[in-house]
């Protein structure tokens, strides 16, 4: 196991790498740079002073050697400063990271515990009214884009009916109550995407467990039904479940750029938004680093989840 | 997903702006200075501003008229406006308000919570230009020289100066006992430091112009600063103004390294701490040179980019004021009862530009251009770009600047328009594209508008809105054929000629070239006396009026929003907030 966990962790090494040149060739492909941004369009300035300008921020430089520098700088644990505020990205992403972090963990559980809840009584209640109802919500759910669903959130609960204000983010240590008023309505426009596979997935496994022969002799003994729910149905189910769930965190993260911008979070999706259209390139590069570090880190921790729960996987 | 792209609004659009300081909002400003008579007799304060740049050692007033100038100058502003502005619309019924907020005895205490319309983003005043950063460290760092209402220089760290004859030689005598937040005095060689910090390459400054023009400073004393030109520049004293031109303490950098995480000041109020997109906060300085002010104990700011939340924040009382209130919810704001609006028309002008290094298309000729010009109808354009709160031009400045021609925006006139551009060789039209910023509606519906107009005399356009970074690097690479886009603000009318006329200069985007405008254009800043150079710039406007390397569209406007309880508060048409530093609290 340990040797598993050690060579997956090496594997990090090649995909970060090629994540980062995709990145920087990606972010670079875009047109206008960082510095002409910053200067805007009738900022005075002769075109020797752009160019001073422009070689003060390194960005004369052909792009193999701007990345190979960047890369020196990420070796050593500098992922640079932003272009813009000149502040350290990873002071940046220090002030960023909890609130996507909450974000995703409260978009997790809002898409996971209740749907896992409906997935289960939908299977086992199959082809009743609560059954056809869970099915009908999950197409909706699937057919519906987090965006829009985000647009409608706001539009109903915080301009029409005032429950939840518009702005402003409140950080959590600051103030509990307040912060998670402004987080309900993101993480659920962030989770509902999940819940819909999360529920169908529940469902489907589920019944595909009640039809074994495992089951039916657990019945047979004369076991109680919850007892056989619970410990011969679900522990089964969730494998399946779990792998799901993983590869759905994993998109979580991916939404979250769409849902801070619209909920105004001040998250690292938001900041690599804001980067992206200030052509700020040390910060895009740095996040996307991060991000791409945690959805492998994820998918690692599920398989070593598997192996936890399925004691018939058998890594090699 | 709208407020995304307006964090980034008007930040980018303005961010060039600040260069040589604001004179953006000189509307309200000036017109009192050329106001009726009776305003101006009223109140010494604005009789002498206009004189500002003449005449020599103006702005040693005494401290206790120093202290007087901002709210007197504003009532005198405020209602100097209404004969000037009538035909043109809003000014009037903005302004009252604002006057009668300027009276009354001012309480001291509270802290105002206020919205912001971006994040500040960066904090070193000396490497950032952008608008949302000058309008947080305008508060926190003094400058040699502030502005009134009539966008006229004031004395603020600099207590009085003294301009040499041969207008070279800028002597400024600084206030004395003056303290940054963290207790250390000011000194002359702080200005220096603070101004060789700007032109030092490794500052990365992208506001270097305002200053170039020194040859060398000197500090006789602690309190005198003396300032070399290269060569005369009329504009060089109220550029000063700006915040990116702020006085710093070379301890600090040496420290820090740079400006991004301390902010040590000797401005009225001080900085506490700042989480980007989240909040930043400002207090008070206990002793701040204007004894007495501020009055506010604090401003807690909060970005707010998207413009119907700042609205909803401001409605609902989430703050107590907002900047760019925006334009399309202003007659909703003005009806609210427990709201007081300020603002008016700015300095921002909108036009058309044309790409003039296309030397083989139908737009280098003069004729085509002013077709175009005539075929414009501009109230149509306000009225369909800014609810029809702006003020349709013909020229580059906007009214009531003390160096705006006098012109009359004539109606649409689509038959002269046929015929001349059947006479320039086009009398069956062209096709075209029109470029312009897809994040900024007042420019981007304004495009839609002129492609409406053109289609009436067979120019067919198509218009291609594009994303702040793309539209900036099509801009500066004269990627383009037309385009629909701004300038902003300004406290001199050189900034703009010189920035987008001049010729080979890389903010030039038309690519616009006229050895005598160029020659005047020196002219316009090596005359010292404003009538003399008032002259100058009504011929660069004649010029410009008959080249058209951009048809001018409308003249823009900024508010701010606030609850009937914030008192005191005068608005700049450069759109600085510097107004804060009177503003208290009624209740």
């Amino acid at each position: 196991m340990g040797r598993y966990i050690t060579r997956r962790l090496a594997l990090l090494v090649p995909v970060l790498i090629g994540v980062s040149i995709v990145t920087f060739l990606l972010v670079h492909l875009l047109p206008g740079d960082a510095l002409e941004l910053l200067i805007g369009v009738d900022q005075r300035m002769t075109v020797e002073q752009r160019a001073e300008l422009r070689h003060s921020y390194g960005l004369d430089a052909p792009l193999p050697v701007q990345y190979l520098k960047w890369a020196d700088h990420v070796v050593h644990g500098d992922l640079g400063k932003s272009l813009r505020s000149g502040r350290a990205i990873t002071d940046e992403l220090r002030l960023r990271a909890p609130v996507t972090f909450e974000l995703t963990l409260l978009a997790a559980i809002f898409g996971s515990i209740p749907a896992m809840l409906f997935g289960i009584i939908a299977a086992v209640r199959r082809n009743s009214w609560m059954d056809y109802l869970a099915t009908l919500t999950t197409l909706v759910g699937v057919s519906m884009p987090n965006f829009w669903l985000a647009t409608l959130l706001v539009l109903i609960f915080s301009l029409k009916l005032h429950w939840l204000p518009p702005i402003q983010y409140v950080p959590f240590t600051e103030d509990a109550g307040s912060n998670l008023k402004h987080m309900i309505l993101p993480a659920i426009a962030l989770g509902a995407p999940l819940a819909t596979v999360i529920m169908r997935q529940t469902r489907s496994a589920v019944l595909e467990m009640l039809g074994q022969d495992h089951v039916r002799v657990a019945r047979a003994k004369g076991l109680r039904e919850a007892i056989v729910l619970n410990r011969h149905v679900l522990r089964n189910a969730l494998i399946p479940i779990i792998t799901v769930l993983g590869i759905q965190i994993a998109r979580l993260l991916g939404g979250v750029f769409i849902i801070e911008q619209i909920f105004a979070l001040p998250g690292i999706g938001r900041l690599t938004l804001d980067a992206i259209q200030n052509r700020d390139y040390a910060i895009v590069q740095g996040t996307v680093l991060v991000i791409a570090v945690i959805s492998v880190l994820i998918s690692l921790t599920v398989d070593i989840l598997y192996a936890i729960i399925d004691p018939r996987i058998r890594v090699s | 997903m709208a407020d995304n792209r307006d964090t980034h609004r008007t930040q980018d659009l303005t961010r060039r702006a600040f260069l040589g300081g604001t004179a953006a909002a000189a509307a309200t400003a000036i017109l009192a200075a050329c106001g009726s008579s009776s305003t101006a007799t009223s109140t010494p304060a604005p009789t002498k501003a206009p004189a500002a740049a003449a005449s020599p050692a103006v702005g040693a007033a005494s401290p206790a008229a120093v202290a007087t100038t901002a709210p007197t100058t504003a009532a005198a502003a405020t209602t100097g406006t209404s004969p000037t502005t009538a035909p043109a619309t809003t000014g009037s019924t903005s302004a009252a308000p604002t006057a009668a907020a300027a009276a009354g005895t001012p309480k001291k205490g509270g802290v105002l919570k206020m919205g912001l319309q971006g994040d500040p983003v960066a904090l070193d005043p000396h490497s950032t230009s952008l608008t949302a950063t000058n309008h947080i460290v305008e508060h926190i760092y003094g400058r040699l020289v502030t502005i009134d209402a009539t966008l006229s220089p004031q004395p603020d760290l600099a207590q009085s100066w003294d301009i040499s004859s041969d207008g070279l030689v800028y002597t400024f005598k600084l206030r004395q006992g003056v303290k940054f937040h963290k207790g250390q005095p000011f000194v002359a060689g702080d200005v220096k430091y603070s101004y060789e910090r700007v032109l030092d390459p490794k500052t990365k400054s992208t506001s270097t112009a305002g200053l170039s023009s020194i040859d060398k400073i000197e500090t006789p004393d602690d309190s005198t600063v003396k300032i070399t030109l290269k060569k005369p520049n009329a504009a060089f004293l109220v550029g000063l103004w700006s915040p990116n031109y702020a006085i710093v303490k070379k301890e600090d950098v040496d420290k820090n390294g740079d400006l991004t995480k301390t902010a040590n000041g000797t401005g009225p109020f001080m900085f506490k701490d700042y989480t980007p997109n989240t909040k930043l906060t400002l207090v008070k300085n206990p002793n701040y040179w204007d004894t007495g002010k501020p009055y506010l104990d604090g401003i807690e700011m909060t970005p707010v980019p998207d413009d119907t939340a700042r609205s909803t924040a401001i409605r609902t009382g989430t703050v107590d004021f907002v900047e760019y209130a925006p334009a399309k919810d202003i007659p909703q704001l003005k009806a609210d009862k427990t709201l007081t609006i300020a603002g008016d028309q700015n300095t921002n002008i909108r036009y058309l530009g044309f790409n003039l290094t296309q030397k083989d298309k139908p737009w280098a000729n003069p004729k085509v251009r002013q077709a175009i010009s005539l075929a414009m109808d501009r109230q149509a354009i306000v009225d369909a770009a800014f609810y029809g709160l702006a003020i349709p031009t013909l020229t580059v400045f906007p009214p009531g600047y003390w160096a705006t021609l006098d012109t009359k925006v004539p109606p649409q006139d689509i038959k002269g328009a046929k015929a001349m551009l059947a006479d320039a060789g086009f009398g069956s039209g062209f096709k075209t594209a029109i470029k312009t910023w897809s994040s900024y509606p007042f420019l981007s519906n304004a495009a839609l508008a002129v492609q409406d107009q053109l289609k009436q005399i067979g120019i067919t356009a198509d218009v291609l809105p594009e994303d702040n970074g793309t539209f900036i690097a099509d801009n500066n690479a004269k990627n383009y054929e037309m385009l629909v886009s701004g300038t902003s603000g300004y406290t001199d009318p050189n900034d703009i000629m010189l920035s987008n006329f001049g010729t080979g200069l890389a903010s030039n985007n038309s690519g616009y070239s006229n050895p005598n405008f160029d020659k005047l254009v020196s002219d316009g800043v090596a005359v010292s006396k404003q009538d003399d150079r008032k002259k100058v710039y009504a011929q660069l406007q004649q010029i410009l009026l008959a080249d058209n390397p951009w048809v001018m569209l409308y003249v823009g406007s900024q508010y701010e929003a606030m609850k009937s309880y914030v008192k005191g508060y005068v608005h700049n048409a450069t759109g600085t907030n510097i107004g804060l530093k009177e503003t208290w609290l009624d209740k």
